[in-house]
């Protein structure tokens, strides 16, 4: 039931180190130095699996924004020109460096596995660690650009599709309680939460060992997973009202025929599609769906048709790729 | 001709000085005044990163106005007042009002100049770290010390197009690799 509603289980480690400045935008110099330590002391060691080093600057701009719209590089590392990443995607790993963080470690799991997660990025960290001294304070732990990472240097999060708790406007009373225990739930694509997906993390990173935060944000998005409720406690599918089926089947009928998509209506529709997916409504995979979603961001829009667009031509080359993906 | 109540500008000397910067130079440290202009361009300089190599240097904004990119308007000064004396942070020159701003921190020092601010933001009387840490022991530091020491040196040499030298450091470091290799 889980894996309806939360699509994939992500942690990222911040490290830095003591000897350069955190921001290293601009300072070209000292982002050579963090990357070649890095990329270094990660080929040295058993952990490298393969990765493929990606520096910016050598990429076009939309196969940089594509990376970012995969979700394998923050959108931060974006803003420096001098950034590099070091990328497996087969394995849902990344390494990025010279972002708000010397080092970014990212490991992505599909459906809910914060466990899975953590252990793939602490064994990159651990690698890492035997050649490269990471900023520490006994006390603050390891230490971050941002204060809010200060300590176990990690964010946790799960992204969550929650279509009917948005539809029915309970989302805000939700997150009144999550903000006691540390965690918040933010729209993952933006704040509006377009698709109705969410991202529920860990707010703070200091006073709890890692293995509590994970545990934390794993129990607290099962929460919100059994009150999307998309099953009964016998397993067996709700039944939407009519209004709702008919959201869903209005959806499905504009990402098939929709010749001109902007982005937002095509995370409404999404949405809705997604959920008549799960439901069994819809005979299309569920897989088949979230697919779309990286495929019709703009950068990857554009990669498909191989040239830069904007506006309405952007839009209607987005009608045309969901359309050619459903059509599969 | 009047009298000038004011200090002159020391980079373009024609305007009046509104910040005092201190230079650290290893142990000297000079004491220079400038306009808003100067600073402005030295802000600049700062952060495409080439001051660093040359100054090293603490800012020090004495004026009751922070260095702003553009003037901002009488009424908005009155509401965000920036303290005569701001704290800056000695190693890389982030100033309290920027860390307020932006809620990022500049190095580890940082950590330090701004504990009073950290303090409040993270509850530091009862939240100790209790996760993971780096591995400690004696032969691990020694092996990250000669590593970064290798990594800089070829980084200088290629820095200084000496490719022989950069050669020679490139394969102590892969046959230092390939024990750490064995290692990990």
């Amino acid at each position: 039931m889980k894996n309806e509603i939360v699509l994939c289980s992500r942690v990222r480690l911040s490290r830095n180190y003591a000897d350069l400045p955190f921001e290293l935008k601009g300072r070209e110099e000292q982002a050579n130095v963090c990357i070649n330590r890095t990329v270094g002391a990660l080929r040295a060691s058993t952990a490298d699996l393969g990765y493929e080093l990606f520096r910016l600057r050598e990429m076009s701009d939309i196969s940089a924004r594509c990376m970012e719209e995969c979700c394998c590089i923050t959108p931060e590392l974006l803003d420096n020109d001098a950034a590099a990443a070091l990328i497996n995607y087969e394995w849902g790993m990344s390494v990025m460096m010279g972002g708000e963080d010397h080092v970014c470690i990212q490991a992505t799991r599909r459906g809910i596995d914060l466990a899975g997660a953590s252990q793939a990025a602490f064994r990159v960290e651990d690698a890492l660690s035997r050649s490269v001294n990471f900023a520490f304070d006994d006390k603050l732990g390891y230490l971050t650009a941002s204060p809010a990472k200060t300590g176990t240097g990690m964010k946790a999060s799960v992204l969550l599709h929650l279509p009917l708790l948005t539809w029915k406007g309970k989302i805000p009373s939700m997150c009144e309680t999550l903000d006691e225990r540390g965690l918040e739930l933010v729209g993952a694509y933006g704040k509006d939460a377009p698709g109705d997906l969410y991202l529920m993390r860990n707010k703070f990173a200091l006073g709890f060992p890692e293995q509590e935060y994970l545990q934390l944000v794993e129990d607290e998005a099962a929460k919100f997973a059994t009150l999307e409720g998309f099953r009964h406690p016998m397993g067996d599918v709700i039944q939407l009202t009519v209004a709702e089926a008919d959201r869903v089947y209005r959806a499905w009928g504009t990402l098939t025929s929709a010749r001109i998509l902007p982005m937002e209506e095509f995370f409404r529709c999404y949405s809705a599609v997604r959920l008549g997916a799960v439901l069994g409504l819809l005979d299309v995979p569920v897989d088949q769906v979230d697919g779309l979603v990286e495929m019709a961001h703009d950068a990857h829009v554009c990669a498909w048709r191989q040239q830069e667009m904007q506006g309405e031509t952007l839009d209607a080359a987005r009608a045309d790729r969901v359309r050619e993906m459903l059509r599969r | 001709m009047e009298e000038m109540d004011y200090t002159l500008c020391d980079a373009c000397k024609a305007k009046e000085a509104r910040y005092s910067v201190s230079v650290v130079m290893g142990d000297k440290v000079t004491l220079r005044s400038l306009c808003q202009d100067c600073m402005a361009k030295m802000n600049m300089t700062f952060s495409a990163g080439n001051a660093a190599k040359v100054l090293g240097a603490i800012m020090n904004a004495l004026g009751a106005q922070m260095p702003e990119e553009s003037p901002a308007p009488a009424e908005k000064k009155a509401e965000e007042p920036v303290p005569e004396n701001d704290v800056v942070c000695e190693n890389c020159g982030t100033t309290r009002a920027q860390f307020l701003k932006t809620g990022k921190l500049g190095c580890v020092d940082c950590y330090t100049t701004f504990r009073k601010d950290l303090n409040g933001l993270l509850k530091l009387e009862d939240a100790v770290h209790t996760g993971r840490k780096p591995v400690q022991d004696e032969a691990t530091q020694q092996r990250r010390s000669t590593y970064e020491r290798l990594s800089w040196h070829l980084q200088a040499a290629i820095d200084n197009e000496d490719y022989e030298t950069a050669a020679v450091i490139r394969d102590q470091l892969r046959k230092f690799d390939r024990e750490g290799g064995a290692q990990a």
